[in-house]
Order: structure tokens, then C-alpha cells, then sequence
């Protein structure tokens, strides 16, 4: 049965160089996508494969070379010229790699909408698709749920269903697991697989070679070219992949250690599962299966007391936000840990468990709501404490911190910090050069290089420098790796552990549980509380729990599905090495079966494998002291817009169309009004309303009254004692040369009235209508004008944007604002005007990126400027 | 007229969403003497009518304007606010900041285009609008206060000094902080501070 396969896409000696750049991105590329195929586009950072995505897909035009995309039909399209673009776009669906900036619409199932709608399809076509695409990638119960609360991993899903909803043969994909946790990026890939089996042809751009294990087909780009094609296991078995870019993960680096001792074993697969069912052949078993290795109880008992003061201990450390209110959420709840000073700490745990909320806790940029937390010795909450000083010396280093980076040029940026300190002339110059030089950015080549021109691994480099410069005696770092590739990771790894090494205390969150075993302690969180505190050995091994929905580091989860199968006897592993010496080992001394006795493989270092008590002084703390209990930066929780009351109601269930032409008029009425008593009664008959038929209470509605006082009060004091032209009503009463008048009374009546009209009635309608259905009755409204040439369909777009945006962009000015106190910029509630443009310039930077990224997604789901078809 | 390009749509949108971080989150309020906050919320307002054009500016001054509206009536952040619950006030200047702002700078800058940057013109240009859209938000914000006897006039004069001309300076400010990143003016002679300090 010799019946070729389709193509789809066909690329012919592909070349692309970006302007100002000496050489080929892509290099005279030779590419087929077949139908049907599972195909892994993998390269290191700067191998351009994100380059021949675009190419292949139309986003950039090749200087040589032709691609071509086959529809169903067989017709070959161009994506390079007009015609064929959009025609292209419908058999290759794209998804990129941040999906904050690909979701267009307010609620999942708007979003998904968004390309049909697009396409012109008719409404019920539209909802079939959308059905069939949400039911697809698994999202049918959160149809109508806004996307801020969604997870990394379910908004990734949205973006594939938005794409899926198109229906195209070929779904690409570039870096879309690269932002999400592994929870989520399981699913993903689970996802692919089933799209696959859908017979959908899928070309996954990825830098990560556990991805690319997963496709059918590999093809491997270097410096533009490619250089291998081929399948996984054909790729794994080659042993020169740091010559392309890559760091060989611990299957990679366990089996080219294995064959030495066993020359025949070739791993097909590199998860855990599929390695050890390879290997199992190999190896003889040494005792009956054990029913479940780590589940020996050998429970922690904390030793002799680390002479050293800690450097942070935390007893009973909980934090909540908006507690007894709806909104209330988990921060972190009775955290006690003591970490010694000059050692180092991973956090780990799911997306949301707390990891960043301890960081945060450690440097003071958050306090308790109750227990304590020491820092260095001092109680964070306590009211003497200064806290910008103890930031100095604990700088924090946030979630990507390249989005922080505000100053025009490398240098100024890294030595913002150390300024700000108080540095200047020659030690600030020392500092600067020195934490880049530690970064691995040349001092000579960078100091003048601008910030924005860097690739994206520099911009982590330049950012952590900023963190080090601070000089602090500890560091925090907030996912210091995330969204790098392998090299960059191992280099980042490396330079927050030699912090550790050098004798000052490190603290880092991490999804990687490889990462993590570096690290003298590793600390589990889950759902807010601290599960597990250990040396990793203890953690991943004997105090480990499947409840925690975690996955072992990759080379103890061998091992354990190892001694599972009886082939290893109990022993405590935590990378690639140790795993080959363990059954190196119990392959020359076959141990007894009677003798479970526990192996420790290679040097642990005895220091560090007991757990520091939790100083008996830190419990001593005055309770009834005046605390603390906010550092500034909280309100970003808070930040909500307009007041939706999820009530069952007549008002709630009325049309947002009339309701919002109901506000106008009561508006309109309360503007026109010339006389107090006509204002009085719309502002009654608007409170009726609400307490009638909308399950609200003036109460609610007028709450708005209470902070504005002092304003009122002026106003009203405004106008009675300014003479004002023209006014020769009675006089009532008079002091001195002030006249109070009638006209002046009814003034300030007609003014005190209209307002709480005006309050009432926005407050009603919002409390009533979700922002989503409002901004589409808006658009609605608009509609006629239309005719009149207003570009109507933009101005609804945006409308959604905005609401879209605004919760994406309050994290990531949370994320500055953190960062920028971190290094000494705001000292949290007073701004100086300097420190306001660090604040505010990356956060309009930030904003412009994402939406250029946001109009190349909504124009990859074939939104035209016409407009759509009806 | 045909519809809005889709870039300018999603400029439109994430630069008004900036505009309500601004507003929530209180960072587009600078503490300024005498209590009242000098406020750089109208910026995305300026920034969006001077990258993209009037049309942009508009939808952006719309959508802040709308926004300070409902911030008014639901969640009063300061005295002022309940003046803002008067559209007339709060939305209607706010449209015109931009396509003001866009004007001024569109004068200046001439038929010099962005591929050929006159690094003092095109500065000269963002600074001006910058000041002509914020100058264009206190005037007709204040007018509003006025016509609609909120306070007497003299004083509508005197906070107009006082308020508007730090205000109009701090926008100028950010505005060409923000613009010359994004475009990357040259200035400085394309070296660090800290090099240049360094000799």
C-alpha cells in the first residue's frame, strides 16, 4: 500500500534575513508537511524556526524560495501574496506563544466565535463550530466564563479552539507550551495527540526536546538550517545534540551513560514510563515488586538546630485576600519554615499554590494578616521596621522581569538599583559592570546596547543583573527560568545556584522538579500551605504524595517506576547520574531479598539533609502590639471594574439594550433638568426601580456619596459664598458681605440631587448588567451611526479589548510595581515623578507589544478590514 | 468610510484598557502639593492619537471617558469624582483630547516621516501635542465644572494653574518617555548614562 501521503505545505530552498542583519535567518530551507503528519519543528533559541513558521504561514515574505500550501482541493496557494494569504490562512491555523495576547473575546465562547464571525458564516454555523471546537479541547463547561479566569493551560486551549473553530486541516503551533505550567502543558499535548488521531495535520514549533518526543517526526533547525529529519528515536539516539543548541535532558544523559553498560539499549521514548519500559529487558530483578517505592516511613526528624540564625523564618505566616467578602481568596495559610542563612530553597507547586505569594513575603513587599514572618531577623510587620531598607538587602527578582525593564539603555537599567541605593561615581559603575559581567553580558558589548534590541534571553540576563547588583545578602527569584530554552535555563540555573554558593541566601520558585533538586532545600506548596520542607532527597523521595498532583523529578520517577517493577531495590535518586549509578550498583552486587536495605547514592552532603527547626524565639512575638498589616501593594487584588451584583431579578433578566436605553434617558432627564423637585423625583423613582424590581437597596446605590463629602461640602460652600452675577434673588441670611440667596440654596440642591441621580442610575445599571453584555449593547447602539462613516465594528472591537486587557494588565503592573520596589524605586504610596516613568513607561511599552501581537493573532483568524460579510 | 485597520483596533483597545489600569489601580495619580493629585491618566489618550492617528485618540478618550463615568458613580476614588458623573464632563472632553493632541503634533512634525526621524522636530512635536491634549483635558474638563456651576469661575481659573500646567508638564514628560522608546528617538549620542559618567 504505497499510497504517498498529501502534501500540505511544501517549502523550496527557503532564505530569509531580517534587515539590519548579516545572515540568513533561514537558510535555503527544503520542507515538506505532509497530511495527517505529526511533525516537531525543534531548535534552540535563534535557530529560526519561529522565522520559518512566519515564512510558511505568510507573516514575513522569503527573499528566496517559494512556499506553497495545498487546500483541500488540491490547489497550491501562495502565502506570500495577497490572494493567497488569506486563502492559505484557512487551511493553516496558527496559535502563538503567549495566549494573553491572542484571546479577542470577552467570554470563551465569544472568542471562539471570533473567526467564523469573521468568515461571514451564518449565526447557527457560527454556534456548530463553536460547539464542535470547545467541545473539542475540552472547554464545554466554561463557555461562558471571562478569560482572566482561566488557567495558563486552558487559556492556550481557548486560542486552539478559536483556530479549531476555523476548521483548517493544519493546525501550527509556535512555543504554545512555553508559558504554561506542566499540568497544563500536559494537557496540551494530550490535546495534539488527539487532534492527530482527528487526522489533523499538526507542526509544533518548540524548543524543548521533551515536546518533540512527543511528535511522529522531528525536524531540527540550526543557524537557520535544517539539519536533521528524521524520527524522535532516531534523533535521541544521536549523541552530538549540544552541537545544535541543546542540553540533553536526564533520559538523554541516562541513556548514553546506561550503554556502557548495556551497548544494545536505544530508549524510543524519553518520558519516564516509556524509558523504563525500555530498560526494564535489560535489567534482572533484584526483589519482588515493591508495592510502592517512597512509601517507607521514615518520617523527618528535625536535628540538632543549624547554629546559624535563619535567614528568613516564617511560623504560622497567612496571608488572604479579601477575606468574608465574595472575591475572598487564598493567599497562603500557616507557612512555617526556617531557612538558614548563606543555603538555598526551591519552591514548587502548581500554578496558584502560593509559591510567589512566600516570595513576596520575604522581602516585605507583602505582610501577614496574621503569624510572623522574619527576615534577616526583623519582623516584617512590625511598625518600626523599614522595609525599603530591608528590600535592599533582599532584593526580589519577579516573574519575567524583562517586562520591567524601562531604561533606555542596558547599563542605566542595571545600575537602577544600586543608584537608588545611594551608589554613584565609581561603585556604582563597579556594581553595574560587575552583576553583567556575572550574567554572562560583556560589559563592553552591552552597557550601550539599548534594552529593547536585545533577544529575549538577554532581557532575562539584563534583568536578573539589575536583581544582583542590588548586592543584597539574599535573592529572590520569582521562575527565574521560565519560557527560556534549554542553554538559557541551564545558564540562569547556574547563576542563581552560585549566588547560593557564594554565601548568600537564595530562594527560588520553580515548575521544574529537575531544577528544583539542585537546590540544598526544597519546599512543596499546595493549595496555600506549605506541604513539604526538606533536603530534596527527603522531599522527592520519602515525603513525597501523589495527592500533591506534582511529578517526581524525571530521574526519580524512573527510579521509582524501576523499583515498582523490581528492578531496583529502595534508594533515594534525583538526577541522571545517580540513577546509573544505582543500577550500575545493583547490577555488581545483587542485594538479598531479604535485605531491603536503603541505598544512598552518590555524595549527599550531611549538612544539609536535616531540617532547621523553626527557631523557639519567633513565637515570643507581642501579639497585642499595634502591626502591620499592609505593605502598599495589595490593592492590585482589588482592582475590579464596574460592580456586577450576580442577582436574579427582573432588571437583571430585562434586555441590555433597553437598559441601557433607559440609563440614557434618566441621564439625559437628569441633565436637562432646570429645577431640584424634577431631579428629586427622577432620583426617587430611580431608587424605587431598583429596590422593586432589581433586588437593590439605596443604600448600594448611593454609597458613592460618603467618600466625596469634602468635595460636596465645597461645592455647596462654592456656591453660597461666591457672589455670582446676575443674582438678586431674596436674600435668606446674611454675614458680613456674604448673601445667602434662594438661588443659590436651589443651586446647590439641583446640584447635590443630580448627582446622586446620576450615581444612582450607573450604579443601578451596572449592578444589573455584566460588562460584556453591556459593551455589546453599546455596540449595538452604535450601529446606525455607521452610515454616517463611523468605523463601528473597530470601535466595538476595542470596546472588548479594552475589557479583555484591563485584567491582563493590572497583573503585569503589578508585576512592575513589585519589581520596581524591589529595587528601591517607590517607596509603595509616594511616587516621585522619576519613579513614576519606571513604573509607567514599561507599562505602556508592554501594552504596545502585546497589542501588536494581538493584531497579528486576530488577523491570523482572518479578520479584514472590510468587515464581515452579511 | 471603511473600517478601522486591524491594528489600529487593538492599539485602540490595549491602550484604553491602559488608560482603566491607570484608573484602578491609582498609579496614573501623582501626589501633588495642596492635597489634589495631579493625574497622567489621560496619557494612553495622547500616546494612542499621536502613534495612530485622531480616529485612535477618539476611541481611546471614549472609552477612558466612559470609564472615569462609571469609576464616578460606582467607586468614587477622590472628591472630584462625583463632578465625572456628568458624561458632559467626564466623557465628551475626553474625546477631544486626542484628535487635539494628534493636530498639534501633526503641525509640528510636518511631512517629516517616521522613516526619517529629525530627532529635535519630531521631539519638538511630541512634547507640544502632549501639552495641547492635556491642556485640551483640563480646559474643557474645567469649563464643564464651570458651565454647569460647579464653581465660580475665578476659581476654575486658579486651579487651572495650578493643576493644569504640572499636569500638562508631567504628560509632556511620559509622553515623550513612552514615544521615544516606541520609536526610538536618538538622544544622548546612543550611549548609556552610565558610560557617559564613566569618563
Amino acid at each position: 500500500m504505497q499510497i504517498s501521503p498529501r502534501a500540505r505545505i511544501v517549502a523550496r530552498s527557503l532564505s530569509y534575513s531580517y534587515p539590519a542583519s548579516g545572515r540568513n535567518a533561514v537558510d535555503s530551507v527544503d520542507l515538506e508537511i505532509h497530511e495527517g503528519e505529526y511533525l516537531a519543528l525543534l531548535g534552540a533559541n535563534g535557530s529560526g524556526k519561529s522565522t520559518l513558521l512566519k515564512l510558511l504561514v505568510g507573516l514575513l515574505e522569503p527573499d528566496s524560495g517559494s512556499v506553497r500550501v495545498f487546500d483541500e482541493t488540491g490547489r497550491a496557494l501562495d502565502p506570500s501574496e495577497v490572494t493567497g494569504k488569506a486563502a492559505s490562512r484557512r487551511v493553516v491555523g496558527v496559535v502563538l506563544q503567549n495566549p494573553d495576547d491572542q484571546i479577542i473575546g470577552a467570554v470563551v465562547e465569544e472568542d471562539a466565535a471570533f473567526g467564523p464571525l469573521n468568515a461571514g458564516m451564518d449565526p447557527e454555523e457560527v454556534a456548530r463550530r463553536v460547539d464542535a471546537a470547545l467541545h473539542e479541547t475540552g472547554l464545554e463547561k466554561l463557555r461562558t466564563r471571562p478569560p482572566q479566569f482561566l488557567s495558563g493551560g486552558e487559556k492556550q486551549r481557548l486560542v486552539i479552539a478559536g483556530v479549531l473553530a476555523l476548521s483548517p486541516p493544519v493546525l501550527a503551533l509556535d512555543e504554545a507550551a512555553s508559558m504554561i505550567d506542566p499540568a497544563g502543558r500536559e494537557a496540551l499535548l494530550d490535546l495534539l495527540d488527539e487532534l492527530v488521531a482527528g487526522k489533523r495535520t499538526v507542526l509544533h514549533v518548540t524548543h524543548s526536546l521533551d515536546e518533540a518526543a512527543r511528535a511522529r517526526r522531528v525536524v531540527v533547525l540550526h543557524q537557520g538550517a535544517v539539519v536533521f529529519d528524521g524520527e524522535p528515536r532516531a534523533l535521541f539516539a544521536r549523541g552530538d545534540l549540544e552541537a545544535w543548541g541543546f542540553v540533553p535532558n536526564d533520559a538523554l544523559a541516562a541513556a548514553s551513560s546506561l550503554r556502557s553498560l548495556f551497548p544494545d539499549f536505544r530508549p524510543s521514548r524519553i518520558d519516564p514510563v516509556g524509558f523504563v519500559g525500555d530498560l526494564l529487558p535489560f535489567l534482572t530483578p533484584v526483589l519482588p515488586p515493591a508495592a510502592a517505592a517512597g512509601s517507607s516511613s521514615s518520617s523527618i526528624v528535625p536535628e540538632a538546630k543549624d547554629a546559624a540564625l535563619p535567614a528568613f523564618a516564617f511560623s504560622g505566616a497567612t496571608r488572604a485576600w479579601l477575606p468574608r467578602t465574595a472575591y475572598a481568596a487564598r493567599g497562603i495559610q500557616e507557612v512555617d519554615f526556617a531557612l538558614p542563612a548563606g543555603r538555598s530553597l526551591a519552591l514548587v507547586g502548581a500554578t496558584g499554590s502560593g509559591k510567589s505569594t512566600v516570595l513576596r513575603h520575604c522581602n516585605a513587599i507583602l505582610l501577614p494578616n496574621s503569624g510572623e514572618v522574619r527576615v534577616l531577623g526583623v519582623d516584617t510587620a512590625e511598625r518600626g521596621a523599614d522595609l525599603r531598607a530591608l528590600r535592599f538587602r533582599v532584593p526580589l527578582s519577579v516573574q519575567n522581569p524583562e517586562a520591567a525593564l524601562f531604561e533606555r539603555f542596558v547599563a542605566d537599567d542595571v545600575a537602577w538599583g544600586p543608584r537608588n541605593k545611594g551608589l554613584t561615581g565609581r561603585p556604582l559603575l563597579l556594581s553595574a559592570r560587575s552583576a553583567m559581567e556575572k550574567v554572562g553580558l560583556s560589559w563592553d558589548e552591552f552597557r550601550d546596547r539599548e534594552t529593547r534590541s536585545l533577544s529575549g534571553g538577554e532581557k532575562r540576563k539584563a534583568a536578573l543583573a539589575g536583581c544582583l547588583a542590588m548586592e543584597g545578602e539574599a535573592s529572590l527569584f520569582d521562575e527565574p527560568t521560565a519560557a527560556l530554552d534549554g542553554v538559557g535555563r541551564r545558564r540562569v540555573l547556574d547563576l542563581v545556584l552560585s549566588q547560593a554558593s557564594t554565601g548568600v541566601t537564595t530562594i527560588a520558585t520553580t515548575h521544574s522538579m529537575e531544577e528544583a533538586s539542585r537546590f540544598d532545600f526544597v519546599g512543596v506548596m499546595s493549595e496555600g500551605s506549605l506541604v513539604a520542607f526538606g533536603p530534596p532527597r527527603e522531599v522527592f523521595s520519602t515525603l513525597w504524595k501523589q495527592e500533591w498532583g506534582l511529578r517526581l523529578p524525571w530521574a526519580a520517577e524512573a527510579a521509582r517506576l524501576l523499583q515498582v517493577a523490581g528492578a531496583l531495590p529502595p534508594c533515594s535518586v534525583l538526577d541522571a547520574e545517580d540513577l546509573v549509578s544505582v543500577i550500575a550498583f545493583s547490577r555488581a552486587f545483587p542485594l538479598g531479598t531479604g535485605k531491603g536495605k536503603k541505598l544512598r547514592s552518590a555524595a549527599s552532603d550531611p549538612a544539609v539533609t536535616s531540617v532547621p527547626d523553626v527557631p523557639a524565639a519567633v513565637n515570643h512575638a507581642v501579639k497585642r502590639r499595634r502591626r502591620r498589616g499592609r505593605s502598599g501593594v495589595e490593592f492590585f487584588r482589588n482592582a475590579t471594574i464596574g460592580q456586577f451584583l450576580d442577582r436574579p431579578s427582573a432588571l437583571r433578566s430585562l434586555k441590555p439594550g433597553t437598559k441601557l436605553f433607559a440609563l440614557l434617558t434618566v441621564v439625559s432627564a437628569a441633565l436637562l433638568a432646570p429645577d431640584p423637585l424634577i431631579a428629586f423625583g427622577l432620583l426617587a423613582i430611580t431608587l424605587f426601580v431598583a429596590h422593586r424590581f432589581g433586588r437593590i437597596g439605596p443604600a448600594h446605590l448611593l454609597r458613592g456619596l460618603l467618600p466625596a463629602w469634602p468635595f460636596i461640602a465645597l461645592m455647596v460652600l462654592a456656591q453660597l459664598l461666591f457672589a455670582w452675577p446676575g443674582d438678586s434673588g431674596p436674600v435668606i441670611a446674611s454675614f458680613g458681605p456674604i448673601d445667602f440667596t434662594v438661588p443659590e440654596l436651589l443651586r446647590s440642591g439641583l446640584l447635590l440631587v443630580r448627582m446622586a441621580v446620576l450615581m444612582a442610575s450607573l450604579a443601578l445599571f451596572s449592578a444589573v448588567t455584566p460588562l460584556a453584555e453591556a459593551s455589546r449593547a453599546a455596540g449595538g447602539a452604535l450601529e446606525p451611526l455607521a452610515r454616517f462613516g463611523l468605523p463601528v465594528r473597530g470601535i466595538s472591537l476595542s470596546v472588548g479589548i479594552a475589557i479583555r486587557f484591563v485584567p491582563v494588565l493590572v497583573e503585569e503592573a503589578e508585576r512592575i510595581v513589585v519589581a520596581q520596589i524591589s529595587r528601591g524605586g517607590v517607596s509603595a504610596g509616594k511616587a516621585r515623578p522619576r519613579a513614576a516613568l519606571a513604573l509607567i513607561v514599561p507599562l505602556f511599552l508592554r501594552a504596545l507589544e502585546r497589542a501588536e501581537s494581538l493584531a497579528v493573532a486576530m488577523e491570523l483568524r482572518g479578520f479584514s478590514e472590510a468587515g464581515r460579510k452579511t | 468610510m471603511a473600517d478601522l485597520p486591524v491594528r489600529k483596533i487593538a492599539i485602540a483597545g490595549v491602550l484604553s484598557a491602559v488608560a482603566i489600569v491607570l484608573g484602578i489601580t491609582r498609579l496614573g495619580f501623582i501626589p501633588w502639593f495642596s492635597g489634589a493629585s495631579i493625574t497622567i491618566m489621560h496619557v494612553p489618550v495622547i500616546v494612542a492619537a499621536i502613534l495612530e492617528g485622531p480616529i485612535v485618540g477618539a476611541i481611546v478618550g471614549l472609552l477612558f471617558g466612559v470609564f472615569s463615568l462609571l469609576q464616578a458613580a460606582i467607586a468614587p476614588t477622590g472628591p472630584v469624582d462625583v463632578a465625572f458623573t456628568n458624561p458632559l464632563i467626564s466623557v465628551l472632553p475626553r474625546l477631544l483630547v486626542g484628535p487635539a493632541a494628534w493636530i498639534v503634533w501633526r503641525l509640528i512634525e510636518g511631512k517629516a516621516d517616521s522613516g526619517r526621524l529629525f530627532g529635535l522636530r519630531s521631539s519638538a512635536a511630541v512634547l507640544v501635542g502632549a501639552v495641547a491634549g492635556s491642556a485640551t483635558n483640563t480646559g474643557l474638563v474645567l469649563s464643564g465644572l464651570g458651565l454647569f456651576n460647579f464653581f465660580p469661575w475665578p476659581l476654575i481659573g486658579t486651579v487651572a494653574v495650578a493643576n493644569g500646567i504640572p499636569e500638562a508638564a508631567v504628560a509632556a514628560l511620559v509622553t515623550f518617555a513612552i514615544v521615544g522608546a516606541w520609536k526610538r528617538f536618538p538622544s544622548g549620542g546612543g550611549r548609556s548614562r552610565l558610560s557617559r559618567e564613566e569618563e
